[in-house]
C-alpha cells in the first residue's frame, strides 16, 4: 500500500469511462454511462445536472460510498497518478478522510446522535491514523471549527448533534472533512437541506476552509446560481452522461449542448454568464409581464383576512409562539406570497387559514367566514371552496390509489355527480394540467415528480374551489420542472380567476407568480407589500439578506 | 465495491439521485426470491387448510375406530402407526388438525377484529377522552395472564378448543389493539391523509381508503404470528386438560395422552408435537415474510 504522491499534474483527479450500475428487482439500472471528468487542482469544479443525472452516484462512486446494490462496472479513477479503483476496500479506506475529505447532503443523518460533537472530530483523526499527539489533535479541532464560524468551540465540543441546528452540524460537519487536510474535498448538495442564508454561511465556510488548506473542492449540486457564484468549472451530467464541461463563465455564458441550454433557460436568475439578484431578475422582465396576473378587484371583500393572529405551540413556560399577531388581506383573483425560512410559522400560518389548526387569538376570516368560530361541518363546507396543494408530491398522494382515484378524491368526498360525471371531470382535470388521459389507471409510483404535482394540483381544482393554499408547491421539484409547474399554474389561476396563497422560502418564486408578499420571521411579519416594492425596494434587513441570496 | 464497514448512517444518509423518488412510505416491492417462498408457503398453508375442511379425503381410518393393534409403529397401513387401543394415529393427527387449525383462527379472528376496532377508535384521536378508556381498559386485560383468562372463561362457559379460542383471542386483542393503535397513529402523519381531510373526506373514508391500505402491513404479519402462537395456546390448554377432552384427537390431547408412552412408543406423542410444531414454524415464517422492512 502506497500513499498517493503529491505530483505536479494540473489535475488531481481524473475520471475515465467510469459506468456504475444499479441493481433493482428486476433489471439493471446505468447510472454512469462512461463518465470522464478531470478535476483541475486548487479549484472549485462543480457537477451539475437534476435529479436522476448521476451526479451524486458519481460523488459516490469516487468516495467509494456507494449504496450495497451500486457497481463500478467499468473506468479508472485516476487519484494523484493512482488508479483508486485496483485498491481493496481496506486499502482504501485510509485514503478516504485523509487525502480526500467528504462533506454529505443530510446533515442530520450524518452525525452519530449518540456521541458529542468532540467525540466525532476526535474520530476522525483516529480513523485516518493520524500522527498528531492527542494535544495537538484538540488544539487543531478548536482552530478547525473556529475557522468555520463558531465563536466559543470550547462549548460545541461538549454538545450533542440534537443540540445544534442544521447550519451548525453542517459546518461541524465542513470542519470534519478538512481536518485531515485532504487534497480534495467532495461536497455533496451540501446546502439542499438548510434555510438560504444558513446555506450561505455553509458555503462561505467551505471557501474560507479550502483557501486556507490549498483544497480542491467537487460541489455536487441542482442550483446554477449556486455552482455559478461558488465554482471556476463546471462539468454538466443528464442521464449518466457528461454533456458539457468547462470553464463556469464560458459554458454559462455560451452553452453549447441543449441540455445546458435548458437548464439555464429554466433559471431566470443565471443570464449570459452572470447570475443576477432577484431585483435584478425580476426587473429585467418585459415591464408587461410584472403586471400579469389578474388585476386585484378591490371591490369585493378579500379572499383572506387575517387580523392579530396568534398560535403557540406547547405549554406558557416551554413552547414557541409559532404565529405572533400577524395581520394580512389577501384580496380576490391575486396570488400573495407569505415567505419565510423554516421555523419562520408560514407553514403554520397556511395551516390556520386551512382549519386544520385553530388561533388562539385574533380573526381568521377565509371568503367571508370566519374560520375560527366554525363548526367540524361548516368547516367542510368551506373546503369545498379551499383547497391546497402541498410541498411534496412524493408525500401528498395515496400511493395505493390510482389517479383517478386520486383526483375524483374530493368529487366523491362532496358527493358531486355521478360516477360516469365524475369520471369525466377527471378526464377534463387530466387533460388541465396537461397529462395523458391514459394516466388514470397509472399509480403515483409510476410518475415523476413534476407529473405528480400536476395530479395534485388536478386534485385541487377538481371541486372548483375559489382560494387554492399552495405550500412550497415546487420546492421538491427540479428547476426545468419547477419552471413548468409555475407556469401551469398561472395558466389556470388565469382561466378560473383563482386567489392563490403561496407559501414559500424563495423569493425568487414570488417574484415570478405574486402580486403581492409578506415576509416572515420569527412568528411576525417584518415586511409586506407589492411585489415590485419588495424585491426592488425592501425596507427590512432581513428582506435584503433574504434578496442578496 | 461498497465499503460496507463504514458508519452506516452515511450509507443510509446518501442514497443516489436516481432513488430519491421514493419515500418511505410507497410500497416497495419485495425481491423476487421472497416473494417466491412465501408463495411456496402460502401453497403449503392453504393445503393444510383443504386438508382441515376435507380430513377424510385423505384417511383410510377412521380416527375413533379401534381397527389396529395397540402400538404399532409406522408402517405402510398405519403411516403413523397407531396409540395405546389401536386407533389410527394418522387419522387422529389429520382430524386433530381440523381443530387446532380452526380453533385457532377463531382466536385470531376474535384478536384480530377486537383489537383494530379498539386500536383505530383510540388511534384516531391519541390522547383524547376514548384513547385514554381504552388504553386503561387494555392495560387491564393484558395484566392478567392469557392462560388465566382462558381459564376463567373455561370454567364459567365449559371445555372445548372453540371456547378457549374466544378466550384466549380476547386476551390477545391487546397486542393487536396496540399495535393498530400505532399504525393508524403513524397514518395520521400521512401528507396524503390530511391532503383527504383538506379534500373533505369523512373519518371513516379516511380510515378504510387511505390509512387501512396503507398500513395493514405489519398487522397482517402480527396476525399470522399470532395464528401460530394461539394453535400453541389452545394445545397447551388441552394438554393441560382445559381444552378439548379426550377421546378428541385435538393435538394437545393427543401429546398429553401419548407421553405416558413415550419409552416404548415414542410416536404417539411426538408425532403430534412435531406436526403442531411445524405448522407453527410455518406460520412464523410466513409472518416473517410479510413483514416489508428487513
Amino acid at each position: 500500500m502506497t500513499e498517493p504522491e503529491q505530483s505536479g499534474s494540473p489535475d488531481i483527479l481524473t475520471v475515465s469511462d467510469l459506468s456504475v450500475t444499479y441493481r433493482r428487482e428486476d433489471q439493471i439500472d446505468t447510472a454512469l454511462d462512461e463518465v470522464s471528468i478531470s478535476i483541475p487542482r486548487g479549484e472549485v469544479t462543480a457537477i451539475i445536472g437534476e435529479s436522476g443525472s448521476g451526479k451524486s452516484t458519481l460523488a459516490h462512486a469516487i468516495v467509494r460510498l456507494l449504496p450495497i446494490n451500486g457497481t463500478v462496472t467499468g473506468g479508472v479513477i485516476d487519484f494523484e497518478g493512482e488508479d483508486v479503483l485496483l485498491r481493496s476496500d481496506k486499502a482504501f479506506r485510509p485514503l478516504r478522510g485523509r487525502h480526500i475529505g467528504f462533506v454529505p447532503q443530510d446533515p442530520i443523518a450524518s452525525l452519530n446522535p449518540t456521541k458529542t460533537i468532540g467525540a466525532q472530530l476526535r474520530e476522525a483523526f483516529k480513523l485516518a491514523q493520524s500522527p498528531l499527539p492527542p494535544a495537538a489533535v484538540e488544539e487543531q479541532i478548536l482552530q478547525d471549527l473556529r475557522e468555520v464560524g463558531f465563536d466559543r468551540p470550547e462549548t460545541l465540543l461538549r454538545r450533542y448533534p440534537h443540540e445544534l441546528s442544521g447550519g451548525m452540524r453542517q459546518r461541524v460537519l465542513v470542519a470534519s472533512a478538512f481536518s485531515q487536510r485532504p487534497a480534495l474535498v467532495i461536497a455533496d448538495e451540501p446546502t439542499s437541506a438548510l434555510d438560504v442564508l444558513v446555506g450561505q454561511d455553509v458555503l462561505r465556510s467551505i471557501h474560507q476552509a479550502r483557501t486556507r488548506h490549498h483544497s480542491t473542492v467537487v460541489l455536487i449540486t441542482h442550483d446554477l446560481a449556486l455552482a455559478s457564484r461558488n465554482a471556476d468549472h463546471v462539468i454538466v451530467l443528464e442521464r449518466g452522461r457528461v454533456v458539457e464541461a468547462g470553464c463556469v463563465s464560458e459554458v454559462f455564458a455560451q452553452p453549447r449542448h441543449r441540455y445546458t441550454r435548458a437548464l439555464l433557460a429554466s433559471s431566470a436568475r443565471v443570464v449570459d454568464g452572470r447570475v443576477l439578484t432577484i431585483a435584478e431578475a425580476y426587473a429585467r422582465r418585459a415591464p408587461g409581464d410584472v403586471t400579469s396576473g389578474a388585476v386585484p378587484s378591490a371591490a369585493l371583500d378579500p379572499a383572506i383576512r387575517l387580523a392579530g393572529v396568534r398560535k403557540r405551540f406547547g405549554t406558557a413556560r416551554h413552547g414557541t409562539q409559532a404565529v405572533d399577531g400577524i395581520s394580512l388581506e389577501v384580496p380576490r383573483g391575486s396570488t400573495f406570497a407569505l415567505v419565510g425560512e423554516s421555523g419562520s410559522g408560514k407553514t403554520t400560518t397556511s395551516r390556520i387559514i386551512l382549519g386544520l389548526e385553530r388561533a388562539d387569538a385574533g380573526e381568521v376570516s377565509v371568503l367571508g367566514r370566519d374560520v375560527t368560530s366554525l363548526r367540524r361541518r361548516d368547516l367542510r363546507d368551506l373546503r369545498r371552496r379551499v383547497q391546497v396543494v402541498y410541498q411534496s408530491p412524493f408525500e401528498s398522494l395515496n400511493p395505493r390509489l390510482s389517479l383517478g382515484g386520486i383526483i375524483g378524491e374530493p368529487l366523491e368526498a362532496f358527493g358531486v355527480g355521478d360516477r360516469t360525471a365524475r369520471r369525466r371531470r377527471v378526464a377534463d382535470l387530466l387533460d388541465l394540467v396537461q397529462l395523458p388521459a391514459a394516466y388514470v389507471d397509472r399509480r403515483p409510483r409510476e410518475l415523476s415528480g413534476g407529473q405528480r404535482q400536476r395530479v395534485a394540483i388536478a386534485r385541487a381544482l377538481a371541486i372548483e374551489p375559489e382560494l387554492v393554499v399552495l405550500d412550497e408547491p415546487v420546492s421538491a421539484l427540479d428547476a426545468t420542472i419547477q419552471a413548468q409547474v409555475l407556469d401551469l399554474l398561472g395558466d389556470i389561476q388565469r382561466e378560473f380567476g383563482l386567489t392563490y396563497f403561496l407559501v414559500t422560502h424563495d423569493l425568487a418564486v414570488v417574484a415570478d407568480v405574486a402580486q403581492s408578499v409578506a415576509v416572515m420571521r420569527h412568528g411576525r411579519l417584518v415586511e409586506s407589500g407589492g411585489v415590485a416594492d419588495v424585491v426592488l425596494q425592501p425596507e427590512d434587513d432581513y428582506t435584503r439578506a433574504l434578496l442578496a441570496v | 465495491m461498497t465499503d460496507t464497514l463504514l458508519p452506516p448512517r452515511l450509507l443510509d444518509a446518501e442514497l443516489p439521485d436516481i432513488a430519491t423518488g421514493a419515500p418511505l412510505d410507497e410500497p416497495r416491492p419485495r425481491p423476487r426470491r421472497r416473494l417466491k417462498e412465501l408463495h411456496v408457503h402460502l401453497t403449503l398453508f392453504a393445503a393444510l387448510i383443504f386438508i382441515g375442511l376435507f380430513p377424510s379425503l385423505i384417511t383410510r381410518h377412521d380416527p375413533f375406530d379401534l381397527d389396529g393393534r395397540p402400538f404399532t409403529s409406522p408402517n405402510g397401513t398405519y403411516w403413523f402407526g397407531t396409540d395405546e387401543i389401536g386407533r389410527d394415529l394418522f387419522s387422529r393427527v389429520v382430524h386433530g388438525l381440523q381443530i387446532s387449525l380452526f380453533s385457532g383462527a377463531l382466536a385470531v379472528v376474535v384478536a384480530l377484529v377486537l383489537g383494530s376496532i379498539v386500536g383505530i377508535l383510540s388511534g384516531l384521536r391519541p390522547g383524547g377522552w376514548l384513547d385514554r378508556i381504552l388504553g386503561i381498559g387494555t392495560e387491564a386485560v393484558m395484566a392478567v395472564p392469557s392462560v388465566l383468562l382462558a381459564l376463567a372463561v373455561i370454567t364459567t362457559y365449559g371445555r372445548g378448543a372453540y371456547v378457549a379460542a374466544i378466550a384466549i383471542g380476547i386476551g390477545e386483542a391487546t397486542g393487536f389493539a396496540r399495535l393498530v393503535r400505532g399504525v393508524v397513529i403513524q397514518a395520521g402523519t400521512f401528507t396524503f391523509v390530511e391532503a383527504a381531510r383538506t379534500c373533505g373526506a369523512k373519518p371513516w373514508r379516511i380510515v378504510t381508503r387511505h390509512i387501512v391500505p396503507n398500513a395493514y402491513g405489519p398487522v397482517l404479519a402480527y396476525t399470522a404470528l399470532n395464528f401460530g402462537l394461539a394453535m400453541l395456546a389452545i394445545g397447551s390448554l388441552s394438554y393441560l386438560g382445559f381444552g378439548e377432552a379426550p377421546p378428541s384427537p385435538e393435538w394437545g390431547v393427543l401429546i398429553s395422552g401419548g407421553q405416558k408412552y413415550l419409552a416404548h412408543a415414542w410416536w404417539v406423542a411426538i408425532i403430534p408435537g412435531v406436526a403442531l410444531t411445524a405448522v407453527v414454524v410455518l406460520l412464523n415464517r410466513i409472518a416473517y415474510l410479510l413483514q416489508e422492512d428487513h
